[in-house]
């Protein structure tokens, strides 16, 4: 195991009111494993993923315990944190282009993780730059190292993030929305590569994303977040193919149907997801659940293992309706 | 790029002839008479003719106009009659002394105005933030001839410091003339001393100056300051585990960089229309002086004169910053390539 999540919470201080984003999650990565924390905008996925590195806003209020290989992160003193980020934990984002210092050349920014950490000296780390960019199928390494980020694709970009993160040789590669600026077939390299670089470089990848058909690309084990509480857990295969909870098997309908040719119909989850400080009572997701009884509007759903995945629903579907519910 | 700088050259001197229009045609509205002024209340109606004549004073408008910009294209800016010398000869004595009161002024604004943003920027909205604010804000409310004289009579009169005006101590050796500027030249010539005493001279003009212009310098920069700490690279750089300091310093104030030198372009425009008041203030020799003592006496062609060369050191300094941008920002392809 090399992280433990525990009672997670975080929040933020609005107008006098405590405004909690994510509300006590707890989970665990083992070393290894592809584990992907899926949600819509507003889950609180992001802030979870950042929080893991020490990056959640500094006007945040945190508790609960996040344990990274035995080491308590939360509320660890920033000049700490910052010897972890880059040597033992990489992150990259959504978007590329932004994510880049406009003004400096590719190889530079990646040479940069090794010389602030005191890792390699000006030259070697300009070598490893280069062989980090080649590591990350880039066709033409020295070109790139010393482009600036406007001359290069996005795809390429986006595998110079990717070079930047694991320079350092870092254990863990948070990725947050990798390829949501990306076009498909992009995308599908960069799923690719980071499997391929996963296995090479023994890494364990936290993967944020809203998109279903990334999921099923590379995840090992998944997180459906909502609206700042687990939905359900378990191993990718169970949650993919039989999903439990209304609203994972919601997510994947909706997945599957966008993905057929003819989108006649849009099988969107009914309304919106709840914005922060307006999480309704009762099971967070009962006003969008077809599903929903008197229960779930007042009593919010304990997390209770549920076959080969654990989920918070009083009344999740069974294997044979959820084949049903995916067809219809 | 060739044609870029052909083209901006080419926009600047269209720029400088419309001055010298402007200013010639201005100076002639102004009714007085210099000849008049200058033969003295006692001179005979003779003598202010015969003065009249001597400067060309007595044609027509369009003539003097004519013979004026023909005198201009040479290069000749025209005689002083105040000095009875070429305007072009006392401007080699008078330039020197402003450029070095300039650039000082520059150097020390850029200088503070860069610090005072960065300790501002730290925290935006906090103590330090609002006090910096605060203070700089109270300098440029201040008129600056009001600025000039307290200054004058804290570190002159009472604290005995500084001295009251000049450039140079008038019983002193001035080092042998090489740039022009005191402070370089001094430390030609090896005399440490000098240059401590011009070092002296400058540092109220030049404060004067400096005080004036720093709370929009200030306010600019840090605003420029700001919207880079939200970008997404601040976000990257810290994921890589890199100290504020050097986020700062190696990611953040390259990219301010660009918005801060438009400012300052803007900002040495004011320092230039400053500097004329602050020579007269501190009794500094250098072309503001020159023109202010000129115009006392409405000998035109100095006025002309110091109209043009302030446009075309602004003229300079604006080509100078474009040409700066696409060096700072490789985004910005130089604008003629």
């Amino acid at each position: 195991m090399i992280l433990s999540v525990r009672d997670f919470a975080i929040g933020f201080q609005r107008e006098g009111q405590n405004l909690v984003a994510v509300d006590g999650i707890s989970f665990d990565v083992e070393a290894g494993e592809t584990f992907v924390i899926i949600g819509e905008s507003g889950s609180g996925k992001s802030l979870t993923g950042m929080s893991i590195a020490g990056l959640q806003p500094p006007t945040a209020f945190v508790s609960g315990s996040i344990r990274f290989k035995d080491r308590e992160m939360l509320n660890r003193p920033d000049a700490e944190l910052r010897k972890l980020r880059g040597p033992e934990i990489g992150l990259i984002y959504q978007d590329p282009l932004s994510s880049l210092n406009p003004v400096w050349p590719v190889g530079d920014q990646i040479a940069e993780t090794l010389t602030a950490h005191g890792l390699a000296d000006r030259a070697e780390a300009n070598k490893r730059a280069v062989e980090m960019l080649e590591r990350v199928r880039i066709p033409d390494p020295r070109r790139v190292a010393s482009a600036y980020p406007h001359e290069i694709s996005g795809g390429m970009r986006q595998r110079a993030m990717i070079a930047m993160a694991l320079a350092a040789n870092p254990s863990l590669l948070i990725a947050d929305e990798p390829t949501t600026a990306l076009d498909v077939t992009i995308k599908a390299q960069i799923l690719e590569l980071l499997a391929d670089l996963k296995r090479e470089l023994a890494l364990t990848i936290i993967l944020i994303t809203h998109d279903m058909g990334v999921v099923a690309e590379v995840a090992d084990r998944i997180l459906v977040l909502y609206a700042g509480r687990i939905a359900e857990i378990g191993p990718a295969d169970s949650i993919m193919l039989q999903p439990s909870h209304p609203y994972t098997a919601a997510l994947m309908t909706s997945a599957m149907i966008s993905q057929t040719p003819a989108k006649q119909e849009l099988n969107a989850i009914v309304g919106g997801a709840p914005g922060l400080g307006a999480f309704p009572a009762g099971c967070r997701f009962h006003p969008r659940c077809p599903r929903a009884q008197d229960d779930c509007n007042t009593v919010e759903p304990p997390r209770r293992k549920f076959g080969a995945v654990e989920l918070a629903c009083h009344h999740p579907i069974e294997v044979a309706m959820s084949l049903q519910v995916a067809r219809s | 790029m060739i044609a870029f700088l052909f083209k901006r050259l080419v926009w600047g001197l269209l720029v400088l002839i419309a001055v010298a229009v402007i200013t010639f045609f201005l100076s002639r509205v102004v009714p007085a008479d210099p000849a008049a002024f200058l033969a003295g209340q006692n001179a005979s109606e003779e003598t202010v003719q015969r003065i009249r004549a001597e400067h060309g004073l007595d044609r027509p408008l369009p003539e003097q106009f004519a013979s004026y910009m023909i005198g201009l294209a040479k290069g000749d800016l025209g005689q002083s009659i105040r000095t009875r010398r070429s305007v072009s000869t006392d401007l080699k004595q008078y330039l020197p002394a402003t450029l070095e009161l300039l650039t000082f002024s520059f150097v020390l604004y850029l200088a503070i105005s860069f610090s005072l943003a960065v300790l501002a920027a730290r925290h935006p909205g906090g103590t330090v933030d609002g006090t910096i604010r605060l203070i700089t804000m109270i300098g440029t409310g201040i008129p600056v001839f009001w600025l000039g004289m307290t200054l004058q009579f804290f570190f002159f009169y009472k604290l005995h410091w500084l001295p009251l005006g000049a450039r140079f101590p008038i019983r002193e050796t001035v080092p042998p003339v090489v740039s022009g500027f005191l402070l370089i030249d001094s430390l030609l010539a090896g005399s440490l001393s000098a240059f401590l005493a011009s070092l002296k001279h400058l540092t109220l003009p030049a404060a004067t100056i400096v005080v004036n212009l720093l709370a929009v310098g200030t306010r600019l920069s840090r605003a420029a300051l700001i919207q880079e700490q939200s970008r997404l690279y601040v976000r990257t750089a810290r994921g890589k585990g890199l100290s504020p300091n050097r986020i700062l310093f190696k990611h953040i104030l390259r990219n301010a960089l660009s918005p801060i030198l438009t400012a300052t372009t803007m900002q040495f425009g004011y320092m230039i229309s400053w500097v004329i008041l602050v020579e007269v203030i501190f009794d500094w020799p250098g072309i503001g002086l020159y023109a202010y003592q000129s115009f006392q006496v409405f000998d035109y062609s100095p006025v002309i004169a110091l109209a043009i060369v302030s446009t075309a050191g602004f003229v300079i300094i604006n080509l100078v910053m474009d040409l700066l941008y696409p060096v700072i920002d490789p985004r910005v392809q130089s604008v003629g390539s």
